[in-house]
């Protein structure tokens, strides 16, 4: 059974149409690339799938672990084991970061009926994760994602996806914005959630995450649709030639 | 002057002869001349500039009897409302002092506490020139119905250099029986050359059916270098109103860190009153609040910068839900000639229905040149990219929503720098709010 399938999707935001028959199905265990020009509708279709407000899906269907992805709240999406990786992660002054992520995986827990951690157990098993992303203690107590740098940010999305271990992870251009350093911590903790019943879509507009993510097919989405498929030599291809065939200056 | 209709004259006609402390003549002489203040002015309406946004009409029709010391409520125990920390408490029961409830215990050398009431009967004449030192009877009609009944309350005063490691916990129990009530609480605290004390006061409603009101005036006085930590949590019951007045004057170099948690009641005002009359004293005056159903919170703060080189700040964070209203006016005025002065005020409001309301008036009234001020007013709704965030990481909008509505007061919250109370009322947050953020 595929773990994705997204079959001729079509979206509009504000009664403009920025999906326009979207294929795609992502088996467990493969990663797949999405890249393409800006404005091409990457984010948008991260955010359909994940359930942000606002957007609304015109035809199509999608299914997720055999479920109907469109039948579900966001926070049952994220419950069911889809993350969204954000481009901008949001900062949430008020909130601590580990009372966001103690309350993101009781939140998990209860929905498949498991006992809810109680304080110390959860600390305890932040902190392991924490630690193998090499994030410092007091990121954990500071409000969530204010002040951190931009690397901080993508550190503490991977920290979050460690922690819920999704059985698909989007991730929208988690490679933006960082340096080599974060960028590796990134993909090695992305790396680290491989198994044989998981799978990764990864938004990027560039070719260099994919050098430590390595995938099993790339794709171009351009003015809403998929049209070309390939292997990772696609990404490598698109490096040299930029988009300007799939009609887009960037 | 024709018949009075006032529902604190009304009721039962006022009679001084029958208050406590009546054998004090200057007493006396003070609360008629205050009533005759109170008749002139008349309770507060919207035309005044001042009460434009909170409205008492609802009070007038209200058939208010005057707690008094006869009208004895006997509870056993104090309710858990109450926040239970270690202090020294003092028990207002509809501003009357109860012995039963209070726990004074100890107190360090240099310390009074206790009842206003038995201080002033104990040395009349040391009172004379203390009370009403900082209220002007003829500006504030509530001020002056508050001198007119003037008896009982919270007096504190602490001689110069002593330092009170326990804070004091003046709790202020709100009971309505059968009757609606009104009480006049007044609380004298001074504080001496270099003292410090921390004081927590708690306003919880007991029953909640019939309506309260109760206007309370605080004069505080701070000398040389004194430091007050003044933490006011506010859980009145449904059909309870509330006036306070507090009025500050802060000598050279003195601090003074207020924070006021409003959570409940009916129609609510505070009013600081602050007058910086030396040098490099720092004035906070903070708070939260959370207005839902019908509740109406009000903020009203005016700070005088008299001095030169002084400091205050005003940052104050409301929820508005349901039908909630919420008020905030706060007027810097510097004096001309008080340059260095640093007055910082922010209100930020999140209203969570079409239906509540606010009312935000920042105000400057600068006449020094060199000066360090700022003001600033924004309200909106909740952010819905956090909210979509945090439902994206599998928290229903329900909870999630509960969870941001307590962080943007949280984050108020933290600007109180007495670390224990700060964790209370942070604590008391996630009590009224049902989550723990
Ligand atoms: N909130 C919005 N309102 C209107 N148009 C939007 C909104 N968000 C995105 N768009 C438009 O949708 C298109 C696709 O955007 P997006 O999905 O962000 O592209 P990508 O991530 O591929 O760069 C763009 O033309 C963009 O201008
Ligand atoms: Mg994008």
């Amino acid at each position: 059974m595929s773990l994705l399938e997204i079959k001729d999707l079509h979206a509009t935001i504000h009664g403009k149409e920025i999906l326009k028959g979207v294929n795609l199905t992502i088996r467990p265990g493969e990663v797949h690339a999405i890249m393409g020009p800006n404005g091409a509708g990457k984010s948008t279709l991260s955010y359909v799938l994940s359930g942000r407000e606002g957007y609304e899906v015109t035809g199509g269907s999608v299914t997720f672990d055999g479920k109907d992805l469109f039948e579900l709240e966001a926070n049952e999406r994220a419950c069911e084991g889809l993350f969204l990786a954000f481009q901008y992660p949001v900062e949430i002054p008020g909130i601590t970061n580990t009372t966001f992520l103690k309350h993101a995986l009781n939140a998990k827990r209860k929905y498949h009926g498991e006992a809810e951690l109680d304080g110390l157990e959860f600390v305890k098993l932040m902190r392991s994760k924490s630690k193998e992303l090499g994030m410092p203690d007091d990121m954990l107590k500071r409000p969530v994602n204010v002040g951190f740098s931009g690397g901080e940010k993508k550190r503490n999305e991977t920290l979050q996806m460690a922690l819920l271990e999704p059985k698909l992870a989007l991730l929208d251009e988690t490679d933006s914005g960082l340096d080599i350093d974060a960028l590796r911590v990134v993909a090695e903790g992305v790396n680290r959630l491989r198994s044989p019943e998981r799978g990764v879509l990864c938004i990027t507009h560039y070719q260099r995450l994919l050098d430590y993510l390595v995938p099993d097919f790339v794709h171009v989405l351009a003015e809403g649709k998929i049209v070309k498929s390939g292997d990772k030599n696609l990404a490598l291809e698109l490096e040299k030639t930029g988009y300007a065939e799939f009609g887009s200056a960037a | 002057m024709s018949e009075v209709i006032d529902p604190f004259l009304r009721g039962f006609g006022y009679s001084p002869v029958d208050l406590p402390l009546a054998q004090v003549e200057w007493m006396t002489n003070r609360r008629i001349e205050a009533k005759n203040a109170y008749e002139r002015l008349g309770l507060p309406t919207n035309r005044l500039e001042d009460w434009k946004f909170t409205n008492l009409k609802k009070l007038r029709n209200v058939d208010f009897s005057l707690a008094t010391k006869d009208f004895s409520i006997s509870m056993a125990a104090l309710p858990k409302a109450v926040p239970n920390i270690d202090a020294h408490r003092i028990v207002f029961v509809n501003g009357i002092f109860d012995a039963e409830l209070s726990a004074i215990g100890e107190l360090p050398n240099g310390v009074k506490l206790g009842s206003l009431a038995e201080a002033i009967e104990a040395d009349p004449d040391s009172f004379e020139n203390v009370l009403n030192a900082s209220v002007d009877i003829d500006a504030s009609a509530l001020a002056a119905l508050n001198t007119a009944y003037l008896a009982d309350g919270l007096y504190l005063e602490l001689d110069r250099a002593v330092m009170m490691e326990k804070p004091i916990h003046l709790v202020s129990l709100t009971y309505t029986g059968d009757e609606a009530v009104s009480f006049h609480p007044r609380h004298s605290i001074r504080l001496g050359d270099g003292a410090a004390a921390t004081i927590l006061e708690s306003h919880v409603g007991v029953s909640g059916e019939m309506q309260s009101f109760g206007n309370a005036v605080s004069e505080i006085q701070l000398g040389r270098d004194a430091n007050l930590g003044h933490y006011i949590l506010q859980k009145e019951a449904d059909h309870s109103s509330a006036y306070g007045l507090t009025t500050i004057k802060a000598d050279k170099g003195s601090v003074y860190d207020g924070f006021t948690l409003n959570l409940g009641g009916e129609i609510i005002r505070n009013e600081t009153l602050c007058d910086i009359d030396g040098e490099h004293a720092d004035i906070r005056i903070n708070g939260a609040y959370h207005a839902d159903v019908k509740r109406h919170h009000d903020t009203t703060i005016r700070v005088n910068h008299n001095v030169p080189n002084s400091k205050s700040l005003a940052v104050f964070k409301g929820v508005l839900g349901d039908q909630g209203r919420g008020v905030f006016q706060a007027k810097t005025y510097v004096e001309r000639g008080a340059d260095g002065t640093d007055g910082q005020q922010l209100h930020k409001a999140l209203l969570l229905s079409d239906k509540a309301e606010i009312n935000a008036k920042p105000e400057l009234e600068i006449y020094a040149d060199d000066v360090k001020c700022a003001h600033g007013s924004t309200s909106g709704a909740l952010d819905q990219m956090q909210l979509f965030y945090l439902e994206s990481r599998g928290i229903d909008e329900e909870r999630a929503r509960a969870l941001l509505v307590q962080a943007f007061l949280h984050e108020a919250v933290d600007h109180i720098r007495h670390s224990e109370i700060c964790e209370l009322f942070h604590a008391e947050l996630e009590d009224k709010l049902g989550e723990s953020a």
